[in-house]
């Protein structure tokens, strides 16, 4: 009964997949006409159409029972899902699967427009971010909470960030302070430079130098030869460690570059334990990270997942 | 062998595996009792949650650094998890978010987790913050909400560079519990220094299975094992005929023509 | 009592650290790097590009492993400019890569009586991630169309002749992340262009199934991996003027390895609790 049932799921999916394929083909026909290239006034209008369509398509949506709203997700989630599986699975030239003229993929010539509309939805996303960190850091200069004085840092440099990034892409050249006298002329590109030169480098390299002192003090707290395995471990990380630097290349610089004995130079010891058995367990671990991605991407796209926010009412 | 599309090897293996995959989940859903071994990394996820609450601090969940992803997916199923323990027990749960996408969907994960246990008074908004979709000024946002927080528990799951040594270093400064996991192999010995419980690679995935004890998510992950020991197999045929000496070898010169793109 | 001595020896570590790493900018000592297999060849594949093709060093980093990659870019680019090779500085995972690039190649281009615009170019950042270097890999001046100063790049000469992947002789990818798996399944896998990996430290295990695979013609690891080049060129620049502080470094993190070691087993034989057990 339950091998019946699946059996007709699995028929249902096979069916839904080759309407979907030709839905997809047909559809990309249909509005090809419609969506040509524009420019000037008619590129406005094209863009303006779209932000109302999709409003408005959004609102319907909304108001929709929440049944049907995660069926909607479902089968958009299948399509795409499909077109990506057949323009990968299927060959690039086939006559016994595609029987246009000249019996090529046709959804492969799609896989460009495809992508730039999931970069354009993704785009949406822009003024979330803006958004999300204006209200948390603008609640907490209204109520005055401590530290409140990093949330006015904050809002001063997103907008000089901004500002002055949008004017040295626009306007490098435009002139904020005038030389008078002692006073050197400042232009916007010079803000910007020192903003980006002088603040924001220097601060985000500091910040990954801090690792290093981290990773001295872990190494002291943690790497504890508890057993025979960890004291192997040790011997490796000794010979990756010394094998990479200079004064670990000098201990062993007597002997000779060729011959049995330069496999024995601390960094012929560290490279082939990188390149050799570190890579046959990284290798090993990666195969099962993909598998397991498979997994996950097929419970996805087949709606088998649970749990989380896939089992939750829209 | 050009990447553009797959071969017949290649489309063989992925629909073979993907085949086991739904076979099993179809087996367990019909009731077939499934075997899944103990990850302690996991199992302390419930004494890390009841330890904060003991001690009146907050816990702090980070999702990695990639966005949209299923690593990220797999991670927000794992914060639901602990968002619902945070919930049962009072307890606050601070959700850095390094993507906007991600942030709109754990602030709703979090909120209706807290609905869920009949709380939806003790949520608060402002727990659940995008910081930043840069590297290091999320580290920074972090390791500051670690130390100004003094949180009592730290939860690392996803996609991590460069910045998991930061944050769980800074989690051990202030005495947190820490687990973490992730499949970023480079990342796994930093969590493993730092870290009370890590989970490797491919635990990561089988997370959810191992929480909710759903039989599709056992059966998908049993499924998984067998894929992998079929990957083994051919990596074992590959490796025994590769000798050119060998009458055989004309296998593996034909499984790496297959397997390996490019030209 | 044991939060104080937490506290107190992490911060007598940290000055240990600073005092091992900051000596060399006041004491200086001459490294020599023995180079490594995947260093040279790298090396030997910029050596090998032909004239009519263009190297794309692909900037997809940002300004905190500025240490690392910023190093290795610039190692990367005098070689090119050393050697005449025509390159295209371009990024696609970080909005400030292709500017630190660009900053990086104008410092240098004097040295070697280079110009922008004939001898080199900057395509910029585009955004679009694997899409967009699919597209690009299949029509070059139809995706970048502008280089960062705005300007269309076939008005460059350097671009003359350049229509896709195939015109591309090297692909130097240098950054922090997990990008070169992009480049391999969209640019190698498909038309078969070279790629050279100059990643950070902590990533070049992930390197090397790739350059055993043959899918990468060379790998520099981090600091270490820039040295290891500047030697190559006969240099003597930034990353191995910084060896000898790594150097140092690393002998201190394996002396307090074996110092903790230590008071573990003293901990031990006088039975006291060794700490927090790490699990997995």
């Amino acid at each position: 009964m339950q091998a019946r049932k699946w059996a007709i799921v699995a028929a249902i999916y096979a069916v839904s997949g080759l309407l979907g394929a030709v839905a997809l083909w047909g559809l990309t026909h249909l509005l090809s006409p419609v969506f040509r290239p524009a420019t000037g006034v008619a590129f406005g209008l094209a863009i303006a159409a779209s932000v109302v369509l999709w409003i408005g398509l959004i609102a319907v949506i909304h108001r929709l029972p929440a049944a049907v709203k995660k069926r909607i997700v479902v089968t958009a989630t299948f399509v795409a899902g499909l077109f990506y599986v057949l323009e990968y699975y299927l060959p690039a030239k086939s006559a016994v699967f595609f029987w246009r003229a000249h019996h090529t993929n046709p959804f492969s010539p799609m896989i460009f427009t495809v992508g730039d509309a999931v970069s354009v939805i993704f785009g949406f996303t822009f003024f979330l971010a803006a958004f999300s960190l204006s209200l948390v850091h603008g609640k907490s200069i209204a109520a005055r909470r401590p530290g409140y004085h990093n949330s006015i840092a904050f809002f001063v440099a997103f907008i000089m960030m901004a500002v002055f990034g949008l004017w040295e892409t626009y306007s490098p050249d435009t002139t904020l302070i005038h030389h008078i006298g002692w006073i050197r002329r400042v232009t916007a590109h010079q803000v910007y430079d020192h903003l980006f030169n002088s603040m924001y480098v220097p601060l985000t390299a500091t910040l990954f130098s801090v690792l290093s002192f981290y990773m001295a003090t872990a190494a002291f707290r943690a790497f504890r030869i508890r057993s025979a395995e960890a004291a192997f471990m040790m011997v490796a990380a000794f010979f990756c460690m010394m094998g990479q630097v200079p004064l670990g290349m000098w201990l062993t610089h007597n002997l000779p570059l060729h011959g049995p004995l330069s496999h024995l130079r601390m960094e012929a010891m560290a490279n082939w334990t990188l390149g050799v058995i570190s890579m046959a367990g990284l290798r090993a671990v990666t195969f099962g990270v993909l598998v397991g991605g498979l997994a996950i991407s097929l419970r996805i796209w087949l709606n088998l997942e649970r749990g989380a926010f896939f089992e939750q009412e829209l | 062998m050009s990447t553009q599309h797959a071969n017949a090897l290649q489309a063989a293996i992925v629909a073979i595996i993907g085949v086991v995959i739904l076979y099993m989940i179809l087996s367990a859903r019909g009731g077939r009792e499934l075997f899944i071994r103990r990850i302690p990394g996991l199992a302390a996820i419930d004494e890390a949650v009841g330890r904060a609450t003991e001690m009146g601090r907050p816990l702090l969940f980070s999702t990695g650094l990639v966005g949209v992803d299923i690593d990220t997916l797999q991670a927000l199923a794992i914060a639901q998890y602990v968002s619902r323990l945070a919930a049962r027990y009072g307890n606050r749960l601070i959700v850095p978010a390094v993507d906007p996408v991600i942030f709109a969907i754990a602030e709703q994960l979090v909120r209706e987790a807290y609905t869920a246990e009949g709380k939806p008074e003790a949520f608060r908004s402002d727990d659940i913050r995008f910081l930043s979709s840069e590297q290091f000024p999320y580290a920074a946002g972090v390791m500051g909400i670690i130390n100004r927080e003094r949180v009592a528990s730290t939860f690392f799951f996803g996609y991590f560079y460069a910045e998991a040594l930061l944050l769980s270093e800074t989690g051990q400064e202030v005495g947190a519990i820490q687990i973490a996991g992730t499949p970023a192999t480079t990342q796994i010995p930093f969590f493993l220094a730092s870290c009370d419980y890590t989970i490797i690679g491919d635990e990561f995935y089988a997370a959810s299975a191992y929480l909710t004890r759903e039989p599709t998510l056992l059966g998908s992950l049993v499924g998984q094992d067998i894929g992998k020991a079929l990957l083994m197999l051919l990596v074992i045929i590959g490796t025994a005929t590769a000798a050119p000496h060998l009458p055989l070898h004309v296998v593996s010169q034909w499984l790496a023509r297959m397997l390996h793109p490019g030209g | 009592m044991e939060q104080s001595s937490q506290f107190w020896s992490r911060r007598i570590i940290w000055l240990l650290l600073a005092i091992a790493t900051g000596i060399f900018i006041v004491v200086k000592v001459k490294a020599v790097m023995y180079v490594s297999r995947p260093a040279l060849s790298l090396y030997e594949a910029v050596e090998r590009v032909p004239a009519d093709k263009i190297i794309v060093v692909s900037c997809n980093w940002e300004p905190g492993t500025r240490g690392e990659n910023g190093l290795q870019t610039e190692a990367l680019i005098r070689h090119c400019l050393r050697n005449g090779k025509h390159f295209a500085i371009f990024g696609w995972a970080y909005p400030a890569g292709p500017q630190l690039g660009q900053q990086i190649a104008e410092r240098l281009q004097g040295r070697y009586h280079r110009r922008y615009g004939t001898d080199w170019v900057n395509w910029g950042y585009k955004t679009g991630q694997n899409n967009m270097v699919r597209a690009w890999a299949q029509n070059i001046p139809g995706t970048i169309k502008e280089d960062i100063l705005h300007k269309p790049i076939t008005s460059y000469p350097v671009m003359r002749g350049i229509r896709s992947a195939r015109d591309v002789g090297l692909i130097l990818e240098i950054t922090p992340s997990d990008t070169l798996v992009t480049y391999v399944r969209f640019v190698y896998g498909i038309y078969g262009t070279p790629i050279g990996y100059a990643c950070t430290g902590v990533m070049a295990p992930e390197g090397f199934p790739y350059l055993d695979a043959g899918q990468i013609v060379g790998l520099l690891k981090g600091l270490a991996g820039a040295a290891e080049y500047e030697q190559l060129l006969h240099y003597r620049g930034e990353a191995l003027k910084r060896m000898p502080a790594q150097s140092s470094a690393h002998l201190l993190i394996i002396a307090l390895i074996v110092v903790g070691n230590v008071l573990y087993f003293r901990a031990r034989r006088r039975g006291e609790a060794p700490g927090r057990r790490l699990s997995t």
